[in-house]
Order: structure tokens, then C-alpha cells, then sequence
């Protein structure tokens, strides 16, 4: 069954299966690694000398000295490049995993059912156009010292949207003949759920994890900004605020690639699971 | 269709000739000094005060004003080029200049002392936390590392025989300090109104005073980016006059700066005359208290230098010839 709707997904981008195993026999070429690894890497190296160079008058090498003093001696109060990011990944995590909490059983009640949908969409949509970093003045105000709370509120209110939008989008495109067979059946709705609805709205939901990650995490510097310690978003703040720019930026060099791997793992991850399902593509 | 073409015409040149016209109606003037100062800090009182009086209109000078959240961005506004001239604290002005190769230069003291060290009312009224040991292993907030109040606060912890590592020191925003106060993170400091409007909504008590830490610390400054200096010396020593005139009228006139603040912070009067009363408003400077400090960022890591530089850098970022010629 499987391998049927793979070879499906490959007939139709075009590639047949002999040349798919051909393909992967023949391993990563040359070319590829410098189509999607170098040339990008060189790319990436000249955008961050030509920001760093005009903010500062920086090159890459100083950068690069911020960076590895960074990792070994601190900031000014001895912490870590490493811990700063272990903390920063905890906030996110938490965020994140709120979010996914609320916003998949939401999304699937949403797109589900009628009558929540017709209460809760408004909601959602009054809701939803505000920038978390708008909240940031409330949520201090919400959760007073509690500023872990706070930061992960807007960490969460990054995340939370696009897990919903997806997951609400995912579920109301489960296919209707799938559905009223399944009644035909007389399938309960915990099975409906569980074996129909889930699994047709799989993509999308893993689709806006991806997204409500990547938005988290985005969040991320916004939330450390306030009230913090430590953390990537709190050194990129604070050393600004001393003018150490060069440190500023290995901050920033580190929270994006982060960000990508993140999203590079979500990919890889949506890719293997959901292999069944052809409108998934890195 | 040759009458579609006309109306649309007509509309492309109705449009130019609106953009055209409210951009000369409304072309931006060329101001003669462009100031920045920082939101809601009542050290900088001079400027306001020379704003409400009119004193620049009456030296002849178009003035623009930019405000900015802390004095690290207003920094930024004289990397920039968005400002010439600029009220903000020594301890950013000191740090940006060094790190970031910022030409300003400071001409005169805005203010001098004006921080406290706030604790949690509940846990002062329960006599809990009465001084700073009160304080060991607890949270305390702070407005950033190289802020003047940090400084202040390692100097008191190191007064009171304690290190900073024996708190867990936070840098926050001031305005969100007082709400954030709980048993477990029961003590801020931050320059005025912030101590005083706390202490006036009954969240927070004084136990120190900058004043008790270091009598005359050395707080804001009226700065100028070099290259205004250069270009228009002249506007410098109007300024200068001018901040050196409203000082003396703030201290001369208690009674109605207050009522100036008081407007323009837009709160009750009761705190912001306790406020005042900490604050002290003089335009002499104190190189070596700039010393003091510098040597504080030195010993921080916040800052690169050589102690033989010092002498020689001071030379450059104070300059006392201004506030010296005025009348």
C-alpha cells in the first residue's frame, strides 16, 4: 500500500522508480554538495561580511574571534555562548510544546465541527492578526515576575497560530468520500478521528509545527528581551546595548542557524513520515 | 476605449500632482540642532524645561527633538546621523563610544545621583528584607551591564560586604521593574521616576539612595557628535547656554520645574517632587568621576583599554570649554 502511493508521488513529479533507485544508488555527487551546501554556505558568509562590514566596519574574522570568545570565556558575566542557547532552547521548547498542545485538539475541533468553528473562528481571526510582540507590555502585566511565564507566553502565541490555521485547514480538507464511507460503515467518531481525520491532516499539521516552530523561535529574541539573564535573544539585547557588535552578530549567526536546522529536522522528519502523501516536499 | 484612456489620464495626473503638492506643502525643514533624549527620565529635565520656556526659539534656534527607549539607542542615533546633539547617561555614552567607535563628545552634566535601590513593600513591612544582605540569593532587577545603576549596585553589594554573585541580577526594562517585584524577586534599581512612582503606588521602599552609595555620582550628560562640533560650534555654545540657563533655573525654581515634570511625565505631582528632591541638577563636570567609571567598565570587560589610555581618551570625550564659556 505503501510503496503503491510512492510510486504514485513518483510518476507524477516525473521521475520513475528505476530512476529513483538509480538515483539513490548512485549517492550525493559533487555538484550537489556544492549546489546545496558551498555555494549557499559562500553566500551566506557574504551577506553576514557585507551586514557586519557596513554596521560596523567589521570583517569575518572579528566575528569570528566574538564568536569563539564567546564559546569558551562568555559575555561579560562569564555565561556561555552554550548556555545562553541551552536556555533559549528551553524557553522555545516549552512555547512550542504549549502551543502544539492547544492548537492541534483546537484546529481539529475547528475544522471539525460546525458549530465550534462558527464560535471559535471569529475568535481565532480577532486574535490571530495581532504580532506577538505586541503582547509584550500585557504579558509582563499577566504574568508579573513570573518571566519565564511571560516569555514563553510569547513564544507560544508565535506558534500557536500557525499550528491551528493548519491543523483547522488540514481537517476540513479530509476527503468527503472517505468520511461517508466510514459513516456507511458506521464508524464511530473516535475511529473517524483517529483513522481518518488524523492521518488526512497530518501534512498540514506537520506542516504549520514547521511554521509555528520557526515563528517561536523568531519569537524568541522579542521575548528574551525582557527581564532576562541569560539567553540568545537576551545577549543579542545586551551586547548592543554595549556596542560589542561583533558579538551581536555570532548571537544572530547562532539563533538562525539554529533555526534552520530546526526546520531542516522538521523537514527530514515530514519527508519519512509522511511519505504517503505527495504534496509534501523539501 | 479612447475615453477610458483619457480618464485614466487624468486620474495618473491628478494623482502626481497631489503627491507633488503635499510633498512641497509639507517638505521637511532643515531644524539647526536635532536633540535626542530618553523617555520618561526626569534627569533630563533641562531640555524640557528649555522647551517649555522657549529658549531656543529665543537663541534663534530650530530645534527637532528625538526620543529614544535608553541611551545605547540614542548612541546609535549619533552613529546614525539621526541626532546632533544628545541628553543620555554617561555609562552608555562612555561604553558605545569606546566599543563602537562613536565620536561624541560630552560638554556638560545634566544631572548628578537620582537612582535608589527599591525593595519589595511587603517584604520591607515584614521586616524581611531591611538592607542589602537581605538581599542574598535573590533576584534584583537592573536597567542593563553598563548602565550607571549596575555599577551602583555592585558598589553598594561590595559596600555592604557582599559580591554581585551573591544575587541574581536581571536586567529588565524600568518601567516593568516595580510590577515584576515578587518575595523571590523582591528588589530593583533604576534611575527617577521609577523609585519614586513605585514607592507612591506602595509596591516598593528605598533602603538606598545613590546619594548614600556614591555622594555626586556622575549620571547624564549633555553630549554632541564631533562632527557638529566641528561644523557648527556657534549652535553647540547656544545649546550649551541654554542647558546651562534651564539648570539653573530648575534649581533656582523648584517649585514650578516641578510643575514642568509633573506635565510632562503625566503623573501625580506627590511622586515626582520626591523624585526631584534626589535628583541633583548641575552642569559642572567631574572628570574624574568619569574616571571612576570608566575604570568600573574597564575592570567589567565592558570595555577594551589600556590604563594609559585613559588619561588620554578623557581628553578627547570631556570637553569643559563649552559649558566654561557660558555667560
Amino acid at each position: 500500500m505503501m510503496s503503491g502511493a510512492t510510486e504514485e508521488h513518483a510518476e507524477m513529479k516525473g521521475d520513475s522508480p528505476p530512476r529513483q533507485r538509480k538515483a539513490k544508488r548512485q549517492g550525493t555527487r559533487p555538484v550537489d554538495i556544492l549546489l546545496t551546501a558551498v555555494i549557499p554556505l559562500a553566500i551566506l558568509l557574504m551577506i553576514w561580511q557585507f551586514i557586519a562590514y557596513f554596521a560596523q566596519g567589521l570583517g569575518l574574522l572579528d566575528i569570528a574571534n566574538s564568536f569563539v570568545k564567546l564559546v569558551i570565556k562568555g559575555d561579560a558575566d562569564g555565561t556561555t555562548l552554550g548556555q545562553h542557547t541551552a536556555m533559549s532552547m528551553v524557553r522555545v521548547t516549552l512555547g512550542f510544546a504549549l502551543a502544539a498542545a492547544t492548537a492541534i485538539p483546537l484546529g481539529i475541533a475547528v475544522g471539525r465541527y460546525r458549530l465550534v468553528s462558527m464560535v471559535l473562528g471569529p475568535v481565532v481571526e480577532a486574535f490571530r492578526p495581532l504580532p506577538p510582540i505586541a503582547w509584550i507590555p500585557l504579558s509582563i502585566l499577566l504574568f508579573r515576575s513570573n518571566l519565564i511565564g511571560a516569555q514563553v507566553f510569547i513564544i507560544w502565541l508565535g506558534a500557536f497560530f500557525p499550528i491551528l490555521i493548519n491543523t483547522t485547514a488540514g481537517v476540513k480538507r479530509t476527503s468527503t468520500v472517505h468520511l461517508d464511507v466510514a459513516s456507511t460503515f458506521g464508524t464511530s467518531e473516535r475511529q473517524i478521528l483517529s483513522k481518518i481525520v488524523l492521518p488526512s491532516a497530518a501534512p498540514e499539521t506537520f506542516a504549520g509545527l514547521r511554521i509555528g516552530f520557526g515563528i517561536g523561535w523568531m519569537c524568541l529574541v522579542a521575548a528574551e528581551m525582557f527581564g532576562s539573564a541569560i539567553g540568545l535573544g537576551y545577549l543579542v539585547t545586551i551586547t548592543q546595548q554595549t556596542g560589542k557588535t561583533g558579538e551581536t552578530i555570532s548571537a544572530m549567526i547562532v539563533i538562525g542557524f539554529i533555526g534552520f536546522l530546526i526546520s531542516y529536522v522538521f523537514l527530514r522528519a515530514e519527508k519519512r513520515l509522511l511519505r504517503w502523501r505527495r504534496e509534501v516536499a523539501v | 476605449m479612447e475615453s477610458k484612456k483619457v480618464v485614466a489620464v487624468a486620474l495618473s495626473v491628478v494623482v502626481v500632482v497631489s503627491v507633488v503638492a503635499v510633498a512641497v506643502w509639507f517638505a521637511p525643514t532643515t531644524p539647526d540642532v536635532r536633540i535626542g533624549y530618553l523617555a520618561q527620565d526626569l534627569h533630563q529635565l533641562a531640555l524640557r524645561v528649555a522647551y517649555v520656556k522657549g529658549w531656543f526659539g529665543e537663541a534663534g534656534l530650530t530645534v527637532e527633538l528625538l526620543q529614544y527607549q535608553n541611551g545605547a539607542y540614542e548612541m546609535d542615533g549619533f552613529l546614525a546621523g539621526q541626532i546632533d546633539m544628545g541628553y543620555l547617561g554617561v555609562a552608555p555614552a562612555l561604553t558605545k563610544s569606546i566599543n563602537q567607535n562613536v565620536s561624541v563628545t560630552v560638554l556638560a552634566t545634566a544631572n548628578l545621583e537620582g537612582s535608589a535601590i527599591m525593595v519589595h513593600k511587603g517584604e520591607y513591612d515584614a521586616g524581611r528584607i531591611l538592607n542589602l544582605t537581605g538581599l542574598v540569593n535573590k533576584t534584583v532587577f537592573h536597567p542593563g551591564p553598563s548602565s550607571v545603576q549596575n555599577f551602583l549596585l555592585r558598589l553598594a553589594l561590595s559596600q555592604s560586604g557582599l559580591s554581585y554573585s551573591d544575587i541574581t541580577a536581571i536586567a529588565a526594562v524600568p518601567q516593568n521593574m516595580a510590577i515584576s517585584l515578587t518575595p523571590d524577586a523582591p528588589a530593583f534599581i533604576a534611575w527617577e521616576p521609577f523609585p519614586a512612582l513605585a514607592e507612591y503606588e506602595n509596591l516598593a521602599v528605598p533602603i538606598l539612595l545613590s546619594h548614600d552609595i556614591w555622594p555626586r555620582h556622575p549620571c547624564c550628560v549633555l553630549a554632541s557628535s564631533d562632527d557638529f562640533i566641528n561644523r557648527k560650534p556657534d549652535v553647540v555654545q547656544k545649546v550649551v547656554d541654554i542647558h546651562k540657563r534651564a539648570e539653573e533655573w530648575i534649581v533656582a525654581n523648584p517649585a514650578e520645574a516641578i510643575g514642568i515634570a509633573t506635565q510632562w511625565l503625566g503623573v501625580n505631582a506627590t511622586p515626582v517632587e520626591t523624585a526631584f528632591n534626589r535628583i541633583v541638577y548641575d552642569f559642572n563636570l567631574n572628570r574624574t568621576a568619569i574616571e571612576v567609571f570608566l575604570t568600573f567598565l574597564i575592570d567589567q570587560e565592558q570595555v577594551t583599554m589600556y590604563p594609559s589610555e585613559i588619561g588620554p581618551y578623557l581628553d578627547d570625550f570631556i570637553n569643559a570649554t563649552f559649558i566654561e564659556s557660558s555667560p
